[in-house]
């Protein structure tokens, strides 16, 4: 795949200084896993580190949560090759933080326990909404999961000369470890260290990038207009279809208020106020994030050159302008980071699934949410080693294959099945069970078939003529059907004892009393 | 208890209550109908009058730049105006309510 064509410069040079960082790395967050062991006991800390993290500590965490190496060195490598272009995709991963806040964050962390389920299972029948709910989490996450390995595999085997196998174990391994042992508390920190590293990595480079057009962005760009034309800067020049950019654009804003993983964050500060706090902090370290990657395209377009890049797969931009403007030291150190980066990413999405087995299916399904803590805490640590199992071994299926849609299904599923049913649930008072499920059930069936039918994988994967549905990301379809299913199932049959809970959790909704 | 119930069930129908969700639930919906409505705005220029976003305004910096780049400040903004809201006037009344039930 996109890989495999690496000239040995950036394979060899990156390696004694990478692995140093890299162990370092390790050494500090094994040290915190440890520290964090030994005050992880109760489920709730287990889940939610015991509901301690600040609203600050929590914004870096959802930072660091959320920018991926994908985004890192993906949407870098973008806007190298097709310019202005990667940035709409940066501001489609933003925007979605805004709506987090103003619709999600606060009823969220008031109404629910440790999972997202809680909140729309709050009035509703709990058998069936967990169940659908799971469904849902668990779609959104395997996908995401499966993206974010094969991703880890193929830059890891670049970066540090081990092969695919050895990388997807070695990555399976370490935020299994975190999250066994240290739960959400070692999660939590490695994430907020992670989201300083890679800040303040990518703050670096882009010093030193500009130091080269005398601090000036509007040299950089002329200097990139001048190389490669006017077309760099001017925006849409690769739209081919306007519905699929805006199909895409609804499941990333919609989307990043469905992704299981950060809704659970909200659940590790102590009240609504510090929910809302670490949004803000959030929102503020991912701008800046994404203008940094856009400058540091730029940069990698102009310096190291479109030619170079290519030659090293796309993805390699940031690299390439580490080693070009650091030289081979910068370039470990961004290595190590972008290996930081991925070890905390998959470690959020493993606890995120762990927490989806254990807590909505076993203690709430099968026990009827009659367990006991110490009981429940053990079958979240045993969810946790299946959860980083599965991870492993789907890495290790889907090497060489082409799993790049597999981010945009994971959105449009969470945009599709946990947004709608979650602001249902919260905002309109006839909602009932069978409304939720359906619209859950809708929304996750939708994205995967349609995303089946499209031309990213009915055409490109399967190898068909032509594609049976036209849009790249079924959001467009999905996200409206969700809603419909939802209103219409609730309208059918009202069910006035969830309408009389629904005045009921009103005070715990808008006021936290009786906030765990 | 008893007592207690009914002070909460008291609370739930008060006008001040209603006035407060209505409150808060009208501040979330327009801002997040300013954010939606710039993002799909742009989106859907961008998508079928892409030419109108070439043209330099300073510099190298084209509209369609300062644009996007603009969305990215918009969010921050909004963010920004809603934590001030929500620390300044949705916290004291929620507290005020909070301690009438005690």
């Amino acid at each position: 795949m996109i890989f495999l064509q690496t000239p040995p410069s950036l394979q060899g040079a990156v390696s004694w200084v990478s692995i140093t960082m890299f162990l370092l790395f390790v050494c500090l967050t094994l040290g915190i896993t440890y520290w964090a062991a030994r005050k992880t006991k109760t489920t709730s800390e287990f889940y939610a580190a015991g509901r301690s993290i600040s609203g600050f500590q929590n914004g870096m965490a959802l930072a660091g949560d959320y920018m991926s190496a994908a985004s890192f060195l993906g949407i870098a490598g973008m806007v190298a090759l097709k310019g202005f272009d990667g940035l709409i995709y940066s501001i489609g991963f933003l925007v979605g933080w805004p709506l987090v806040m103003f619709l999600i964050a606060e009823p969220l962390r008031n109404l629910g326990k440790f999972t997202f389920a809680d909140v729309v299972a709050f009035r509703l029948s709990q058998k069936p909404i967990r169940i659908a709910a799971s469904f849902g989490s668990l779609s959104t996450i395997i996908f995401y999961l499966i993206a974010q390995m094969v991703g880890a595999g193929e830059l890891i085997s670049i970066l540090f000369g081990f092969p695919y196998e050895w990388a997807i174990v070695i990555v399976g391994i370490m935020m299994s470890a975190y999250v066994l042992f240290g739960g959400m508390l070692a999660t939590t920190w490695v994430q907020i260290i992670k989201a300083f590293l890679l800040l303040g990595g990518a703050t670096i480079l882009v010093f030193l990038t500009l130091k080269q057009f005398d601090f000036s962005l509007n040299n950089l760009f002329e200097q990139a207009s001048a190389l490669y034309g006017e077309g760099v800067l001017n925006p849409g020049q690769g739209i081919s279809n306007p519905w699929d950019t805006i199909s895409l654009g609804i499941a990333l804003m919609f989307g990043t208020a469905g992704l299981p993983h950060i809704l659970m964050r909200f659940y590790t500060v102590p009240d609504a106020k510090e929910a809302r706090k670490s949004v803000f902090v959030a929102t503020g370290f991912i701008g800046y994030f994404y203008i940094l990657t856009f400058i540091i395209g730029f940069g990698a377009m102009v310096l190291v050159g479109r030619e170079a890049i290519l030659a090293n797969g796309g993805n390699m931009a940031a690299l390439l302008l580490a080693s070009h403007t650091g030289g081979e030291a910068f370039l470990g150190f961004i290595a190590a980071v972008a290996f930081a980066t991925i070890l905390a990413v998959v470690a959020g999405l493993t606890l995120s699934g762990a927490s989806t087995l254990s807590h909505d299916i076993y203690t709430n399904v099968i026990k009827k949410g009659q367990s006991n803590e110490v009981g429940e805490v053990k079958v979240a640590r045993n969810a946790t080693l299946a959860t980083g199992l599965i991870s492993i071994l789907l890495g290790l299926l889907f090497k060489g294959q082409n799993v790049a849609f597999m981010v945009g299904l994971a959105f449009s599923i969470a945009a599709s099945a946990n947004f709608p049913a979650l602001i249902l649930s919260i905002l309109w008072k006839p909602f009932t069970t069978r409304g939720a499920v359906a619209s859950i059930i809708t929304g996750t069936t939708l994205s995967i078939v349609l995303i089946a039918l499209s031309p990213t994988v009915w055409v490109n994967i399967f190898g068909n003529q032509e594609a049976l549905f036209p849009l790249k990301n079924p959001a467009l379809i999905s996200f409206p059907a969700a809603f419909v299913a939802g209103i219409v199932f609730s309208l059918i049959k009202p069910d006035k004892e969830a309408q009389q809970k629904f005045d009921d959790e009103k005070l715990r909704t808008y006021l936290g009393i009786g906030s765990e | 208890m008893n007592i207690h119930k009914t002070k909460a069930e008291q609370l739930i129908h008060s006008a001040e209550f209603k006035q407060l969700v209505t409150l808060r639930w009208t501040v979330s919906i327009v801002l997040t109908a300013v954010m939606v409505f710039n993002y799909m705005g742009f989106l859907y220029v961008l998508a079928y009058q892409k030419e109108s976003l070439a043209p330099y305004v300073t510099g190298k910096f084209t509209i369609g730049l300062l644009l996007a780049l603009g969305l990215i400040v918009l969010a921050w903004i909004l963010t920004g105006i809603y934590v001030y809201w929500a620390n300044n006037v949705y916290n004291p009344e929620v507290e005020r309510l909070k301690n009438k039930l005690l």
